[in-house]
């Protein structure tokens, strides 16, 4: 509430000309604390992901650069060029869909490739579909089936029911993911995890890296590389260990990016390929790597699972490979 | 006039530094909201949308933001283009939206704050028009200085509640106030002095000015 300008401690005597035209003109016209927050808060996503965006140009792998790039673009209905033309206003964006499977909606929409997403978006899986996302700071998100996931910004989420898998991997530097539940928050220290609701319980899988869980009333939870966690609305109920090959990181695969391989040295599938099955890639030998480093692939493995695409690529390179456990062995003829 | 603050600001904001953000954020989101506002026939949906639409489109461009002019009228630039795009979009019939502020000579005066002439506001017949223009010159002063002012001479607040709201020392403020007059009286001049170029506007304003 505004003072009355005559009870100023200084007095009305204190006002010159100055103050009596300020005075005499009023307040200037403002908006509500929380729309002000609120407007923040998409400015804010999208300075992140401009941020995020200069910082892969920069020092980036150009697949991720292209991937992204290329949801603006599709964003402004223009060239990679025209992106930085005056006239055409950029839309807040969250992420872009790289893959679907079966009708996701986005909002009242259906999910297409290359859609891009904004800030606020509901995004509904049916018991028979999935998708995958690029966040704008480049971490890769996937929807498991029967699935609702509110996409507040291009770094925090709630998950509404089912599941979601998330890989922070994938970007160069990636701000920290939130996702919220009904149950708690669960906030990655650069991993690749997934968390999903059932009916009572909140359960966070961590394949690599750390996952910390806050809840209400209770002391937040860290849940470090191969560990399972269950929390009711009380804290922690459960905890077990989950290996790489555990049948719970199935889904994640079958809504894996696809990965365009032309042009792409051996080396770099291959380590995309581990990537994605969180296990580690082990050359049989030195000149294993340099081999895989000088081999160009050709040719595209759209359209297959993750396994399969391995499969092809095997068919236009010579190389030889085994997984164990956690670990893909590969030796190049 | 190469506006070195709003080149440093720019700097650290595309280093992602979130203070940075805020204090940019904090500094023109409502300037332009206002901006956009009396051009949008007071349209407070659609200047809150315009004002988050500049903010973003400035962000994107950022990187070739020179410093030739000051942050704040660079994104005007933006602005005026959005608004003429949301006008376009609504199809309605666009009024005279160009106010005289728009004119390229009245923005040069207030980027520059060339000083001129005395004033002294009396006129009741334009006193919508005058308060328009205060706070229109308001907004092209600093943020800081420009709440400042708001505080003391809109809001009544004393120097020592001021300090209090923004953790300065009373002898700060009253330096901030000083300073915040001086840059004031200087806009408002310059927009009154280029107001008198516009015969209409002018024989109107003579009694204001005289």
């Amino acid at each position: 509430m505004s003072k009355s300008f005559e009870k100023n401690s200084e007095g009305a005597g204190d006002m010159d000309d100055i103050g009596r035209l300020i005075h005499y003109a009023g307040a200037r016209e403002t908006i509500s604390p929380e729309r002000l927050e609120k407007a923040r808060q998409r400015v804010g996503t999208h300075w992140e992901h401009v941020v995020a965006e200069q910082r892969h140009n920069r020092g980036g792998t150009r697949f991720r650069y292209v991937a992204v790039a290329a949801s603006i673009v599709v964003a402004v209905g223009a060239s990679l060029l025209l992106w930085r033309a005056v006239d055409v206003p950029p839309a807040i964006v969250s992420a872009s869909v790289d893959r679907v499977l079966g009708e996701v909606m986005l909002a009242d929409q259906v999910a297409g490739k290359g859609d891009v997403i904004g800030v606020d978006t509901l995004i509904a899986t049916s018991p028979d579909s999935r998708i995958a996302l690029r966040m704008a700071g480049g971490q890769s998100l996937r929807i498991d089936t029967s699935s609702q996931l509110l996409l507040h910004s291009s770094n925090h989420v709630s998950l509404q029911a089912g599941g979601v898998y998330i890989d922070t991997d994938t970007a160069s530097n990636p701000l920290p993911i939130m996702v919220s539940t009904p149950f708690g928050v669960a906030r990655d220290v650069g991993t690749q995890f997934q968390v999903r609701l059932a009916a009572s319980v909140l359960m966070v899988g961590v394949r690599d890296g750390v996952v910390e869980v806050a809840q209400t009333g209770q002391r937040s939870l860290s849940v470090n590389k191969d560990r399972f966690v269950e929390l009711d609305m009380n804290g922690k109920k459960a905890e077990r260990v989950l290996s790489t090959d555990d049948p719970s990181w199935d889904w994640v695969e079958t809504v894996a990016p696809e990965f365009d391989i032309q042009g792409v040295s051996l080396k770099q599938y291959l380590t995309w390929y581990a990537g994605q099955k969180g296990i580690a890639l082990v050359w049989a030998d030195d000149a294993s790597q340099a081999k895989a480093e000088g081999i160009e692939l050709a040719g595209s493995i759209a359209g297959t699972m993750l396994h399969e695409g391995l499969l092809t690529v095997q068919q236009i390179a010579p190389f030889d490979y085994r997984i164990e456990g956690d670990t893909i062995w590969v030796k190049v003829e | 006039m190469v506006e070195h603050a709003d080149k440093k600001l720019v700097t650290r904001l595309l280093q992602g530094d979130r203070r940075s953000f805020d204090a940019f954020f904090n500094s023109y989101f409502l300037r332009l909201y206002r901006f956009a506002l009396v051009r949008l026939d007071h349209d407070h949906d659609l200047a809150e949308e315009t004002a988050q639409e500049v903010l973003c489109q400035a962000i994107s461009k950022m990187a070739t933001y020179r410093g030739e002019a000051s942050l704040y009228a660079w994104m005007c630039t933006f602005c005026r283009h959005e608004i003429a795009r949301q006008w376009k979009a609504s199809k309605r019939a666009r009024g005279d939206t160009a106010l005289r502020e728009d004119d390229p000579e009245i923005q040069a005066a207030l980027e520059s704050l060339l000083s001129v002439t005395s004033y002294y506001p009396d006129a009741a017949l334009h006193q919508s028009e005058v308060s328009r223009l205060v706070k229109v010159a308001l907004d092209h002063l600093p943020t800081l200085y420009a709440d400042t002012l708001e505080s003391k001479y809109v809001h009544g607040l004393s120097v020592r509640e001021i300090a209090q709201r923004i953790g300065r020392s009373s002898k700060a403020v009253e330096s901030i106030l000083t300073r915040a007059r001086e840059a004031f009286r200087d806009s408002f001049r310059s927009l009154i002095h280029n107001e008198q170029r516009d015969l209409q506007v002018g024989q109107c304003l003579s009694s204001v000015i005289e």
